[in-house]
């Protein structure tokens, strides 16, 4: 038996459903940051310049970065309607697979969903002649964001009891993480008490880190290293979340 | 039949949720080569039975052993020896039957070629290569039953778990359902766990049936045994103390106490059902109290 069944049998699975609505998932996970693009940069924030970048080129890395973490986090809501409604992931507890390749499965696919968002946000700024740089570094910063997000959509997914938990976690944790962590101003001009909060929030790390790659400008190693730790957690916590679960 | 070595043997397994007991430490064997149906009302523990042997669920307590190995659920061997047929269609409706197959395969570490010639032998055996390419969401209740069936076949388990197979089928497809059952046991020599609240279920389809109510086990034996267990006649009247059923061994006695009885009166056969009823006080359609019941010889 190959070593790689559950990521391949996950994989396959949520890819193959996916496709089925693949035109709407996108949309609908582009539609909230064409939207802001089109309100902030070219509405209130056009001329603006932060920090020597123009704020059309700041936005564009934080809206990346919050289109790929829709997208990503979203895995979490195709898992609950797999568990809670369809009980297909049933199928998956009882197939003689390790839990760590359900984990890598999933994490696989919403990787796959960001990254779509991704190629088309980036034909987006070379249709609109945006200043980016797409380097290893970026990849390599964009993929962990991807991951990081991806595990933590299994992970809510796996934690809740019930579908419209979900709703909740995204409202009163999503949502504010989304608009405090430095994808529409920078963290640096916001209030001390807000500057050390959003800390905690890994998209204020990923969000960094991708902005400065794509500016061509040297990376915060602090807030790399914040990324794999913040990686690494996430991964060890789907691992035992994985472990633990019940049909 | 043969009486061959246990495949499946399980001691003092129990569980509750939230203080409530749904298993209180039950006993039970499947062998070789069986039809083993597992007969009982709503809630009397039955998928919480087949989630923890399948490996869906924790025990609080108990061994579960396969081939006198104890189960593991991290092995993989142990859960390829099995397959799964739930309760609810768990299919995905948006795939074809193919994909939904082709998914289990990779879960199973079938690949290529192989895997491909499994998933049209197997739609081939539940007669469903028709509806290969079909969306699981046009199909009927009855076809998706056997395409979840044809699913949990597809790694060619040992032992095959049907949770309530015919639960919401129309006679048709259950009588389809049915001779697809004895056709996984006969010819390709599956062994079954077979759940279920249908008693002619249990009675046309098991070599043996265990009762279980609230819980625990009321009686094993196969259909025959232990309906013999209470007689071979009843006679069902109704008094002023409500229904009754009296219960007797040959037909001319059961007539002529039939005769000196008020009200009115049916003669028939025993039942599975009176069997359950005289162990446990309940009926397995509502899981209620039931009439009286008493056995005359």
């Amino acid at each position: 038996m190959s070593v790689c069944s559950g990521i391949l049998g996950v994989y396959y699975r949520e890819i193959r459903v996916f496709k089925t609505r693949l035109l709407r998932s996108v949309a609908a996970s582009m539609v909230s940051p064409a939207l802001f693009l089109i309100a902030f940069g070219y509405g209130l924030g056009r001329g603006q310049v932060y920090g020597g970048q123009h704020y059309l080129d700041f936005l564009f890395a934080g809206l990346l970065a919050m289109s790929t973490l829709n997208a990503c986090y979203g895995v979490g809501t195709d898992i609950n309607i797999a568990r809670f409604y369809l009980r297909v992931f049933d199928e998956y507890l009882i197939a003689p697979v390790p839990r760590w390749q359900i984990v890598a499965g999933e994490t696989l696919y919403g990787m796959t969903r960001g990254g779509i968002n991704a190629l088309l946000f980036f034909i987006y700024a070379l249709a609109a002649g945006l200043h980016i740089q797409v380097t290893p570094l970026f990849l390599a910063a964009l993929a962990m964001h991807m991951a990081l997000f991806s595990l933590l959509g299994f992970i809510v997914a796996l934690s809740v009891k019930k579908h419209g938990d979900q709703f909740a976690i995204n409202t009163f944790v999503v949502t504010p993480m989304t608009f405090l962590s430095g994808i529409f101003f920078p963290i640096s001009e916001a209030p001390a008490v807000l500057r050390w909060l959003v800390q905690v929030f890994p998209v204020s790390h990923s969000v960094a880190v991708m902005r400065s790659a794509l500016a061509g400008q040297a990376v915060n190693p602090v807030q790399l290293a914040a990324l794999f730790l913040f990686l690494a957690a996430l991964a060890w916590l789907a691992i035992r979340l994985a472990g633990r679960a019940q049909g | 039949m043969p009486e061959y070595p246990p495949l499946l043997t399980v001691r003092a397994l129990s569980k509750s949720y939230r203080h409530k007991q749904a298993l209180g430490g039950i006993d039970l064997e499947l062998r070789a080569g069986e039809i083993l149906a597992f007969l009982g009302p709503n809630g009397a523990g039955k998928t919480t039975t087949v989630n923890i042997l399948t490996g869906l669920l924790r025990q609080d307590s108990g061994e579960i052993s396969y081939s006198g190995v104890l189960f593991d659920p991290e092995n993989a061997a142990h859960k390829r020896a099995i397959g799964v047929v739930p309760q609810e269609n768990n299919l995905d409706r948006d795939l074809t039957v193919a994909e939904n197959l082709r998914i289990h395969g990779y879960l199973f570490g079938l690949r290529g070629r192989e895997l491909t010639r499994r998933i049209d032998e197997t739609l081939e055996l539940v007669d469903l290569q028709e509806q290969k390419n079909q969306a699981a969401a046009e199909l009927s209740g009855g076809l998706k039953r056997r395409a979840v069936i044809a699913r949990a076949l597809l790694h060619h388990p040992a032992i095959l778990f049907l949770d309530e197979p015919s639960a919401g089928l129309d006679p048709v497809s259950r009588r389809a359902i049915h001779s697809l059952t004895r056709r996984l046991n006969r010819a390709e020599g599956v062994s079954i766990f077979l759940t279920t609240h249908y008693i002619e279920e249990a009675d046309i389809l098991a070599s043996r049936v265990i009762l279980i109510n609230a819980g625990a086990i009321a009686a094993t034996g196969s259909p025959a045994e232990l309906k013999a267990g209470i007689g071979k006649y009843a006679v069902e009247f109704s008094n002023d103390n409500g229904e009754s059923t009296l219960y007797f061994e040959d037909r001319a006695r059961a007539a002529e106490e039939a005769a000196a009885l008020p009200g009115e009166i049916r003669i028939r056969e025993v039942s599975l059902e009176d069997a359950f009823i005289r162990l446990t006080g309940k009926t397995i359609g509502e899981g209620s109290a039931a009439s009286k019941h008493r056995r005359r010889s």
